[in-house]
């Protein structure tokens, strides 16, 4: 009977060191952030916490900026139905201040039966960024060939980049970045202290004032595509 | 004798053609009526508010911004200006050339159609000295200096495109054309 118990364990034994052994080469359906990819072409594009900014396939330029990504688990096999929900955009440097958390940047559509989805549009969202990270269960896709975060060269460029006070975070100087979710006075008088003016002729330039990639310097096209989101009644995240 | 009649139908058909493309060029031109029919003027009485009106025209597409600047004379102060609607309207900068000139934008919901006539700023003057005696005053559009520029630009909604127009110039005191009495018959005389 003893004797009997101890063949149980030591089949049961040897079947775990079997699996155990043959890890790298069972599908675990579990998101590998390194095995997984994410592509795009740069380029940069305007973000509003409204929702209406550049989407990405037709970033400044125009350029088609659109994200594939493709979930893979550790055998490197693409991972079907991940839902859409489950896959958003960041900022790379944490610029962007996202319109209702991760809903404001998820992927169009499920994963599919190889485990690839894309991004159309822009994340919805306040701020300033220079890339953007994409996010699969809260895990950011690294770049497979070393293992490290990647950072897709999309700029992100808000007119909501300061913030009016309460109720919204506090008030901050210079071109230190607090978004707030909603265009105001506070993001036009930012913007004015980058726009040439006879009063100030040097205003300095700055990327995240700069819209329509007008060779560098910030310029009436700016200036306009900062209005279209502010004048009226101010863009704001409907949220 | 027709020679000459000849040649000097050829110059006033040059002088009518010209005129009608340049009137096809996107410009912006300052007017001294609401309705944008008059570009000329007598000097106003000194110290006496006039509201002047500045107008985009044939620039053929819908407007998001423009800017430009305008050289007021003397005989014209700037006092302040409006807009026609300030609700959808934001701008940097004022209109007279001294101080750079101003940038205008819209509204996402209120581009301004730029196939028609657009007015798009109203500034109010005040009058100074002012003489007729001493010839035509110019006032004149120019473009906003402190982006280098030397004309008016307005940008495409759709593509934010900037497009550079001519600045036109008004005038004060344009002076008096001088005519005679005349009849039929001394007119054909002219040409036999």
């Amino acid at each position: 009977m003893l004797k009997g118990k101890y063949v149980l364990l030591s089949l049961a034994a040897a079947l775990v060191c079997w699996q155990v052994a043959g890890v790298a080469t069972v599908n675990s359906g579990i998101v590998d952030a390194c095995k997984s990819d994410v592509t795009a072409t740069g380029g940069t594009v305007l973000v509003c916490p409204l929702g209406d900014g550049d989407p990405l396939t037709a970033a400044l330029g125009p350029v088609n900026t659109m994200i594939t990504l493709t979930v893979r688990d550790n055998t490197n096999t693409g991972i079907a139905g991940i839902p859409a929900t489950d896959m958003w955009l960041v900022g790379c440097n944490d610029g962007l201040l996202l319109c209702g958390g991760s809903q404001g940047s998820n992927a169009d559509n499920a994963t599919n039966g190889s485990g690839v989805t894309t991004f159309s549009n822009e994340p919805i969202a306040g701020g300033c960024d220079t890339g953007l990270y994409a996010v699969v269960q809260g895990v950011v896709i690294q770049n497979p060939a070393n293992c490290t975060p990647k950072c897709l060269t999309i700029a992100a460029r808000s007119p909501d980049y300061k913030s009016a006070g309460a109720p919204g975070p506090a008030p901050c100087g210079g071109d230190l970045k607090c978004p707030d979710s909603k265009v105001t006075n506070a993001d036009f008088s930012w913007f004015v202290t980058h726009y040439p003016t006879g009063t100030n002729p040097g205003a300095p330039y700055l990327a995240c004032a700069d819209y329509a990639l007008t060779a560098g310097a910030i310029t009436l096209a700016d200036f306009t595509k900062f209005s279209v989101h502010f004048a009226g009644a101010g863009h704001k995240c409907p949220i | 004798m027709k020679k000459a009649l000849a040649g000097v139908l050829a110059v006033a058909l040059a002088g009518v053609m010209t005129g009608s493309a340049m009137a096809q060029v996107p410009n912006v031109q300052v007017y001294f009526d609401p309705a944008f029919t008059q570009t000329q003027t007598a000097c106003g009485n000194p110290g006496t508010l006039q509201d002047l009106y500045v107008v985009m025209n044939n620039w053929n597409f819908n407007i998001t911004g423009e800017d430009f600047s305008i050289d007021y004379p003397p005989s014209m102060i700037w006092a302040y200006e409006t807009f026609p609607d300030p609700l959808t309207t934001v701008s940097i900068g004022t209109s007279p050339t001294s101080t750079g000139g101003i940038a205008i934008a819209y509204a996402n919901c209120c581009a301004q159609d730029g196939f028609q006539a657009v007015h798009v700023l109203t500034p109010t003057i005040v009058w100074g000295p002012c003489d007729c005696g001493q010839g035509p005053i110019p006032l004149v559009v120019r473009g906003y200096t402190p982006l280098g520029k030397t004309g008016p630009s307005a940008i495409r909604k759709e593509d934010f495109t900037e497009f550079a127009g001519v600045g036109m110039t008004s005038l004060i005191c344009p002076g008096i054309i001088a005519t005679e009495q005349s009849t039929w018959g001394q007119v054909k005389a002219l040409y036999r």
